[in-house]
């Protein structure tokens, strides 16, 4: 064996030795062009230097010595790409968005249902809201919008938008802000050091804000929302100042400073774009995507999640997946047809495409620069597409043409909707928040409307409440406990807020959430010392709607407030982090008994125990039970929808009845929560909290424990 | 709302008794600003707060049991002496747009009833929280004059802003 060994060890070196400089060859022919074919093989075996592939064309930046970046698979334009090169010539590839542009947007709110409603059940909260823009003239600057918003209030259910450009012949040329940003990027030869290139921005965006603020003054003077669009902060500030109401940015706040802007003003919409890189002038060279759709999508639900964490409301958030804007016309209908995934994000969309150059590029009329009829039926899944706003050029001619298809059957449309079915969710989310004495538990089962979203936004609510106690307490640390509910079982919603977390076993009483943890910490209990002792309130817990702690009522406040607000997401690194309490309701049950002497026995004693179908069904009665009473239980069978339903303390008579029923001494009422109690004898006499709350306090004066019982919160 | 019998025998033990806005969270504010220890409700909201932090019906349900066990007196007994007075409870629907605090004709009706109450009773006038409504609440140690306050003198009809609501004997 050793001997096979090493002869084939020595034929193999003696064959890299002799060939070595052909080896060589190869390697260097492979760094060069990464894969040799066999006729490249055959030179280098003759010893000859290697020809290059057949598909091998010497690019001009040869000069440099290091090869073009340009793979032959096809999939990569050539760089520079000629077509590209000449729409950047024709200046049609020049930052549209640049300009800051003042657009009015006159929003109708038409109710659309798409076609297939026979076999789909309509949603309500299908919306579309149909505005258009049109090029704003100078001369023209002060007739067109009121021609325009005359035109759109006939129709009811039209607006218009107006977008300030040269003239045509000049489109997009000599835009002083698109020169000012191209002399501020990076690749520019006008680098951002350049002090008389930043000398420029600035003059270039004074003047641009004197030339655009006049129009903007105007348009808000016309009593309809007005969206600027512009990505500059210092042009959003002065939009806003103004009384503008929507900012649309094409590069969706990612300009240093812009996302304060609009976080600081309140109420203001913001409409999110998406575009390939943050400079339009590069944004069409060879744009690519690994799936165009997943990749809009994520980053606007980047773009979104980003700006709600700044503060803004999701409800003032419209999308816009950028048609256009760093994108092959294949990207566009692939985008188009992907309308219904970004629809997932739950946003309205916005979708402006009319006059794009794709329609004129697949209507064989380039030179019409899309004419405004082919926009329309493209524009019809946009139309399908619930909630979206669809921006056009031509407004008269869209809303001829979707009174026609609604007459034809095409679509349905309501026009003069007023109330959506997601406002007027969002509307009863605030009446609850603000009624000053209805808790948000109470209020969703009120309303039985105990959803996932709902249980997920009250618990959202607790932590954030949780947190901002935090805040304010210095050095206290926000903890919230988290119970559980029968019909839910979710616990999202908690750990995504920065507090730490609780997550008790089983469902136990209301009042068990707010257990200091000292008191809930296992270990000997009856006569303990520590007991005796006041738990130092170092921590700060909510309940749904209530704090346990020192300031109540603005903690409820707070719960409530944030109840009224979309839940906001943190990335994982800040998630909070959850414990898990099990057995929580032993320790629950062993606490309760340790608030009596440790001599106290109920032996003897029947009592009745009425948990109201609530969270003290299954604690209850053991609590008494382990106390040595005869205990027969009544509404401890909840379904989940039985809460207080003719039982517990807000309804004594069945608690009555089953003390005379069963000959017990005592009934304990409970309510459905368990902070609330009432008492029967075996006469039936009803007992309410002020009675009870008597006798409390004069069998401490009896005891003269008084001046021994300590303040413990 | 709570019954002025409790009041009065806590005063007659020489107990200081506070009275917060109706709610168990208005409650324990007062409880912490002032350091004390039990508060409650007639609605059966009853904090200890030297056994736990917040109103718990077990828990106050236990100290009861332990006050009949340790006294080896029924609760009936507990109270004797203590009689509550009876309540009447009125709900009155408003327009929502009404100021009822700025009614010169309800404010003086009040103080006119109080008059004739001096110390046996009191009236309370309180909006309520969730809904328009305007709850009174009468409140007189003797039954008969209570029932006639109601029946006379005590019509919401008298208050022109409003129609009389439902009417609810809270404890008849």
């Amino acid at each position: 064996m050793r001997r096979i060994i090493d002869e084939q060890y020595a034929i193999a070196r003696k064959l890299i030795e002799d060939n070595r400089d052909k080896m060589h060859a190869m390697a260097s022919a492979l760094l060069e062009w990464e894969t040799i074919d066999g006729e490249q093989i055959d030179d280098i075996m003759a010893g000859k230097p290697p020809r290059p592939p057949k598909d091998w064309t010497p690019s001009a930046s040869k000069p440099s010595g290091t090869n073009p970046p340009v793979s032959t698979d096809g999939r990569r334009p050539q760089w520079p790409d000629p077509a590209i090169d000449a729409c950047t010539q024709r200046g049609l590839m020049a930052p549209f968005a640049l300009v800051p542009a003042v657009s009015m947007l006159w929003r109708a709110r038409v109710w659309l249902r798409p076609h297939i409603a026979a076999r789909y059940e309509p949603r309500p909260s299908a919306r579309l809201t149909l505005s258009a823009h049109g090029n704003l003239a100078d001369s023209a600057l002060h007739d067109r919008p009121r021609a325009s918003a005359r035109d759109g209030h006939r129709q009811r259910d039209a607006g218009f938008l107006l977008r300030r450009r040269p003239p045509s012949g000049q489109r997009r040329r000599a835009s002083p802000i698109a020169s000012a940003w191209s002399a501020r990027a990076p690749t520019s030869s006008t680098s951002a050091a350049n002090p008389l290139g930043r000398a420029r921005t600035r003059r270039a965006c004074r003047k641009r804000l004197d030339r655009v603020m006049p129009v903007l003054e105007h348009a808000c003077k016309l009593g309809v929302p007005v969206s600027a669009d512009t990505s500059r902060p210092e042009v959003m500030r002065a939009a806003l100042a103004l009384g503008a109401d929507i900012i649309n940015d094409v590069r969706a706040l990612r300009m240093p400073g812009a996302l304060e802007v609009v976080a600081a003003h309140a109420g203001c919409g913001v409409c999110l774009m998406h575009m390939l890189g943050d400079d339009p002038a590069v944004m069409q060279q060879a744009p690519a995507y690994d799936d165009v759709v997943a990749d809009v999508r994520s980053f606007l639900h980047e773009r979104m999640l980003v700006i709600q964490h700044a503060g803004v409301a999701k409800s003032a958030c419209v999308l816009d997946p950028g048609i256009g804007f760093g994108k092959t016309p294949e990207h566009n209908w692939a985008l188009m047809q992907g309308l219904d995934k970004l629809l997932t994000l739950g946003q309205p969309l916005l979708i402006g495409w009319s006059r794009k150059s794709m329609l004129g590029a697949l209507t064989g009329r380039a030179e019409e620069r899309s004419p405004a009829r082919a926009a329309w039926p493209q524009r019809w899944p946009a139309c399908n597409a619930a909630r979206s706003i669809v921006r056009v050029h031509d407004v008269a001619a869209t809303v001829d043409a979707l009174a026609v298809w609604r007459r034809s059957g095409l679509v349905e449309l309501a026009a003069g909707g007023r109330q959506t079915h997601a406002p007027t969710q969002r509307r009863r989310w605030h009446d609850a928040t603000s009624a000053p004495t209805a808790s948000a538990a109470r209020w969703a089962r009120r309303r039985s409307r105990l959803t996932f979203c709902c249980a997920s936004a009250m618990r959202w609510a607790a932590c954030f409440a949780a947190t901002a106690a935090r805040a304010d307490g210095g050095d206290r640390q926000g903890h919230a406990h988290l119970g559980l509910h029968d019909r839910v079982g979710a616990r999202s919603g908690l750990s995504r807020r920065p507090a730490s977390t609780s997550l008790l076993s089983g469902p136990i009483p209301t009042p068990g959430g707010g257990l200091p943890d000292a008191r809930a910490a296992p270990g000997p209990r009856r006569g303990d010392q520590r007991l005796a002792q006041p738990v130092p309130r170092q921590r700060h817990q909510v309940l749904l709607g209530r704090t346990a702690r020192s300031c109540p009522t603005t903690g409820s406040w707070r719960s409530r407030r944030a109840l009224g607000e979309s839940p906001q997401w943190v990335d994982s690194a800040s998630l909070g982090k959850a414990r898990r309490i099990d057995d929580a309701s032993g320790r629950y049950i062993e606490f309760c008994k340790s608030t009596v002497r440790h001599d106290l026995s109920l032996r003897g004693l029947k009592i009745v125990i009425d948990a109201a179908h609530g969270a003290a069904y299954h604690v209850a009665p053991d609590v008494f039970h382990e106390l040595g009473a005869d205990v027969v239980a009544i509404g401890c069978t909840p379904d989940g929808l039985n809460i207080n339903d003719g039982v517990g303390a807000t309804a004594p008579a069945a608690l009555v009845e089953a003390v005379a029923e069963h000959r017990a001494d005592y009934g304990v009422a409970l309510d459905g929560d368990a902070d609330r109690l009432l008492m029967v004898d075996a006469g039936g006499r009803v007992f309410n909290g002020d009675e009870l709350l008597y006798v409390m306090v004069a069998e401490r004066l009896a005891k003269g424990r008084r001046s021994k019982a300590r303040w413990a919160p | 709302m709570t019954n002025m019998a409790i009041e009065l025998a806590l005063r007659a033990r020489d107990v200081p008794l506070v009275r917060a806005k109706v709610g168990d969270r208005y409650i324990l504010e007062e409880l912490s600003a002032r350091r004390w220890l039990l508060g409650g409700e007639g609605s059966g909201h009853l904090l200890a707060l030297d056994k736990h932090t917040t109103g718990d019906g077990i828990i106050s349900s236990l100290q009861v049991l332990q006050a009949i066990c340790h006294s080896g007196r029924s609760l009936a007994q507990l109270l004797q002496g203590v009689s509550l007075f009876p309540q009447t409870l009125i709900n009155v629907r408003l327009a929502p747009d009404v100021d009822w605090k700025a009614n010169r004709v309800l404010a003086a009706e009040q103080e006119a009833v109080q008059r004739d109450l001096a110390d046996s009773g009191r009236v309370l006038i309180r909006a309520s929280g969730t809904e328009p409504l305007l709850r009174v609440m009468v409140e007189a140690s003797d039954a008969e004059l209570a029932a006639r306050l109601r029946r006379t003198g005590w019509r919401a009809q008298r208050w022109p802003d409003a129609r009389e609501g439902q009417s609810v004997d809270a404890r008849p």
